[in-house]
């Protein structure tokens, strides 16, 4: 079900989903977004490498208990009316200017190595975090380090669009820079039809470092504008997101200086 | 049917589009260049429009832009809001982008014919009353272009003109330039003929827009989110090619990143 009303949203069940990440770090690049995956806090720090570079996986959420049994890295959506529910409010502060991302991630790969060279993928499906069936338009691929690299990284990636036609990256793109440990690289997609399968992952050019590759839907962005200010953000600022009590939600940050701060976020959301 | 209602908002079908570019392009403080062949989600298009006799219609599943799922029978789409951000300060812009002519030539002296229409991307379609007329730099230009758009105005007048418009300075690559229409004319029914002269060099698109929305990025890697009351729900439509500029503050438009919500109902 979907909220239909303002009554529907005041008498909707709210469940909080609490992001608190407190690892800080520093020697960071001002504005490049970065992965709290492996951070601690709550949820639990994950693995940072996904552990599988045959097939790649449809990440899940955390259990009820993720704050203690050893955390897949996902925060548990406590939606226990519905499968799905709407993001209707988000509370953020941030002990330092920055900036986030909110994502579904509905498939991960990896980690591979920086001389990567991995064709004939077939990808477990993610249709079913998909809004509405083959609603595969605003999904992005998203460069994830998992050790730091050597050298200057190009990575191609082939697809298959919502239609399922094949689409491929060519010689792919280079990063740009030696990413560091946990950069996160938002990659070009091959298509314009969105992307319902990842068929090949290459990199080339570096000579050391490895890296996952993500399929996400972005949620929601927000600026902290000033640090260790909060911000709410309402319903209407939000568009009223779909999430799914299996959504695997992460939080990309980015600092406006070298230093990353304690990031405390809130979600609620309406369960109805 | 139409959104009329808080409630009908809230109750909408809605999908997210993302729009995000991985690529910088070299610009000018303060003037609007496109980011369409840039790569990103959606991935690049194609600068030239690869027709200069006729135009073309540009749709969501033409390339470069973002794809946009089909409204249930009946339902009116609209921008529902608009969550934004770039690695530089400036301006951004989102149009509809209903006709596109190119690329035209230096020295273009063309009289277009069967044109196709895009009455089914106006309001009612009828209204084609604030639709703009925009010029865009596929490649460089050499010398200072002038040039002459005669269209068809709002009220199906034909015979309209720009007047010689001098572009002011040698375009770059990607540079948009906004045409001013004769006086007391509020839009574009039809593009009737491109004329350029005195450059010597370069080439160039014509398109007819539709302004959706604007938002300003105050400052370095900063943002904003604004809801329907700021984005005034502006009518989209399934079939709408949304087109992004950014006026940077200084000489880069960065690497913007933007989630438009539409609704339907």
């Amino acid at each position: 079900m979907a909220l239909s009303s303002v009554a529907n949203y005041l008498s909707a069940p709210k469940r909080i989903i609490t992001y608190r990440k407190n690892s800080g770090g520093t020697g960071l690049t001002a504005g490049q977004y970065l992965s709290l995956f492996d951070s601690g806090g709550s949820p639990l720090n994950g693995p940072l490498a996904v552990g599988n570079i045959t097939t790649g996986i449809v990440p899940v959420a955390g259990s009820y208990n993720s704050l203690n049994d050893g955390s897949n890295g996902y925060p548990y959506i406590p939606l226990t009316i519905n499968s799905t529910g709407q993001i209707t409010s988000i509370r953020y502060s941030d002990s330092t200017q920055s900036k986030y991302i909110l994502v579904d991630t509905l498939f991960s790969m990896g980690a591979f190595a920086f001389n990567a060279n991995i064709t004939g993928i077939v990808s477990p499906s993610w249709a079913s975090r998909a809004p509405t069936a083959n609603d595969y338009n605003d999904l992005e691929i998203w460069f994830e380090a998992v050790t730091a690299f050597t050298g200057i990284p190009t990575i191609a990636i082939d697809v298959k669009d919502r239609d399922g036609a094949a689409v491929s990256g060519g010689a792919g793109v280079s990063l740009g820079i030696a990413p560091p440990i946990r950069s996160m690289i938002q990659l070009p997609n091959p298509s314009s039809k969105g992307i319902s399968a990842i068929t090949k992952v290459t990199c080339t050019v570096a000579t050391a470092g490895t890296f996952n590759i993500h399929v996400m839907r972005r949620l929601w962005r927000a600026d902290v504008k000033y640090a260790t200010g909060e911000y709410v953000d309402n319903y209407l600022k939000l568009g009223l997101p779909k999430v799914y009590s299996t959504s695997a939600l992460r939080v990309l940050f980015a600092p406006s200086g070298t230093v990353a701060g304690v990031q405390h976020i809130e979600f609620e959301v309406s369960d109805a | 049917m139409a959104i009329a209602t808080l409630d009908q908002y809230i109750a909408a079908v809605r999908q997210r589009v993302t729009y995000s570019k991985t690529a910088s392009r070299t610009s000018v403080a303060a003037i609007p260049f496109s980011l369409f062949e840039l790569a990103g989600n959606p991935a690049a298009g194609v600068l030239a429009v690869g027709n200069t006799a006729n135009g073309i219609v540009p749709t969501d599943a033409t390339a470069g832009y973002p794809s946009i799922n089909n409204f249930a029978g009946g339902a009116l789409g609209y921008l529902g809001s608009v969550q934004f951000g770039n690695s530089v300060a400036g301006r951004i812009t989102m149009w509809d982008c209903l006709f596109s002519a190119g690329a035209y030539a230096f020295n273009s002296n063309v009289v277009l014919t069967a044109q196709p229409s895009y009455s089914g991307r106006v309001i009612g379609g009828t209204d084609f009353t604030n639709t703009e007329l925009w010029v865009e730099a596929v490649t460089a230009f050499t010398g200072i272009p002038t040039v002459t758009v005669t269209y068809t105005n709002q009220a199906g007048v034909t015979g309209k003109t720009t007047g010689a418009i001098s572009l002011v300075l040698a375009l770059t690559v990607g540079r948009m330039v906004q045409l001013p229409l004769a006086a007391g004319d509020t839009g574009i029914q039809k593009i009737e003929s491109v004329v350029c002269t005195v450059a010597t060099v370069g080439t160039f698109n014509v398109h007819v827009m539709r302004r959706l929305w604007t938002g300003r990025v105050r400052i370095n890697n900063d943002g904003d989110a604004h809801d329907m009351l700021k984005t005034g729900l502006p009518r989209v439509f399934d079939s709408s090619a949304l087109r992004i500029a950014v006026a940077a503050d200084s000489t880069a438009t960065g690497i913007p990143e933007m989630q438009f919500e539409i609704v339907s109902g």
